[in-house]
């Protein structure tokens, strides 16, 4: 063995070599199980250095690790078998992603009542901030550097660099909006979406300046974890709403929203 | 913690033996059990973050992706390979190394020196006090090491640097810091009594 490449042991189980140096030092760990051996007693080694560092994390990171993970995918173990399917791909819950493009409200025909109702929300909204709903602040996701090629449009908004989230409790579940102003979009999450009563179905609003609440599109009931696009541009809007409307839709609010979102 | 012994005492079976279980289940998506191995890492992972990556706000970035990603990889979590918590703190310094080095070769580094020290848990617990006698044990064997070996060792694993980049900073020939780095990790784990 190249004793040049030995010595790297060291420096690679403290990640002090560049990629270039990795790379090529991996190569040889393959075949080489002295080093592969050294490399894990000195990682434990510099892992028990570490137990000089101890600095707990500020408690809302708890809440935003645990939201994150119930959306993300594990990968899938390595076998022996030799069936070692595809690489894993993707960080998150792709096939919950549901476009629903139809939704889009038609203004026509909307009645003064409606309108009445619409500028009823008003109190709502203001009570919901000052009940200081859970606004949390912009969290920026990092993309994964080993699967950029399969991000999914909703993936795109809940990594956004500036995505903002909004969460609320709902039947003992929590549901979250995010919201890029960059992306212009916004997504709707919920990890343990209530199912709508027969007939029934959850639609999403968004509050847009001088329009009210425009229809964003239905909630899939399919599944209790619930990843959707919000449809239509969410950059102006000033919050979001969900309201029990017929399955088929409404184009304006018909109830009293079960939750409101207050973006920033 | 229980990677290495303390003293002469057998490990503590709890707290290595509870990250193997937690990890164990998480593997088979469980939140819950991944809720817990949080909370019983956290202040390790965050803490070492941190030291590297020293600006708060970008740590907690960071700190948010090694969980992430030990949440992606656990299902190929390895007990042969190494303790629990070895593993997860291994995580955690590539993506705090990757982060000085992105943010580095982006823009020049916002260094915050001051770290704000986040209030710490009063109820001290016993896994705390063994935590304690670890960093004595720590700090009784880096004070083993030479100088230079020290120096190289913490300039490579808290400071980030390259071997090449510690070289340059101790002002010893390149190719002289892998080496140092090598033989002061190694005494490290003769008198820490380390395995893997």
């Amino acid at each position: 063995m190249n004793p040049d490449t030995h010595a790297l042991a060291g420096a690679h189980a403290v990640d002090a070599v560049t990629d270039e140096e990795r790379r090529s030092f991996e190569l040889h760990l393959e075949e080489c199980a002295d080093c592969r051996a050294e490399v894990a007693e000195l990682r434990a080694t510099a892992a028990a250095l570490a137990a000089d560092t101890e600095l707990t994390p500020p408690p809302a990171l708890r809440g935003s690790v645990l939201s994150a993970i119930s959306r993300t995918r594990q990968l899938s173990p390595i076998t022996d078998g030799g069936s070692s399917a595809s690489a894993p791909t993707d960080a998150s819950a792709s096939s919950d992603e549901q476009d629903t493009e139809a939704q889009e409200a038609d203004a026509v025909g909307q009645t003064d009542e409606l309108a009445a109702r619409r500028t009823s929300w008003r109190p709502w909204l203001a009570a919901a901030v000052a009940a200081a709903v859970l606004a949390f602040g912009a969290v920026v996701w990092q993309p994964w550097d080993d699967a950029p090629a399969q991000i999914t449009a909703t993936d795109q908004i809940l990594r956004a660099p500036d995505a903002e989230r909004v969460s609320l409790p709902m039947d003992g579940s929590e549901i979250t909006i995010v919201r890029s102003p960059a992306k212009r979009q916004a997504v709707f999450v919920a990890d343990d979406m209530p199912a709508a009563p027969a007939g029934k179905a959850y639609q999403l609003w968004l509050d847009l300046p001088g329009k009210g609440m425009v229809s964003a599109g239905m909630i899939p009931t399919a599944g209790s974890s619930v990843t959707v696009m919000l449809t239509g541009d969410a950059t102006a809007a000033t919050g979001a709403g969900i309201t029990l409307e017929p399955a088929a839709g409404s184009t304006q609010p018909t109830s009293d929203p079960v939750a409101l979102f207050a973006f920033t | 913690m229980a990677a290495f012994g303390r003293g002469d005492s057998v490990p503590s079976p709890a707290v290595g033996t509870d990250l193997a279980d937690l990890l164990a289940r998480s593997a088979r998506g469980n939140e819950q059990a991944f809720a817990a191995l949080y909370d019983a890492t956290a202040a390790r992972v965050h803490g070492l973050v941190v030291r590297v990556v020293r600006d708060p706000a970008q740590s907690e970035e960071v700190t948010q992706e090694v969980f992430l990603e030990i949440w992606r990889q656990c299902t190929r979590f390895d007990p042969a390979k190494g303790s629990p918590l070895s593993w997860m703190l291994t995580i955690a310094h590539r993506r705090a190394v990757d982060r000085v080095r992105s943010a580095e070769a982006a823009r020049a580094r916002e260094i915050t020196w001051e770290v704000k020290s986040a209030e710490r848990d009063h109820d001290r617990t016993l896994e705390e006090v063994e935590v304690r006698l670890d960093q004595q044990r720590v700090r009784r064997a880096l004070a083993t090491l030479t100088e230079t070996q020290r120096g190289a060792v913490e300039l490579a694993y808290f400071g980030g640097h390259t071997h090449t980049e510690v070289a340059a900073l101790l002002g010893i020939p390149l190719g002289t810091a892998k080496t140092r780095i090598r033989d002061g990790l190694i005494r490290l784990r003769d008198t820490l009594e380390v395995t893997a």
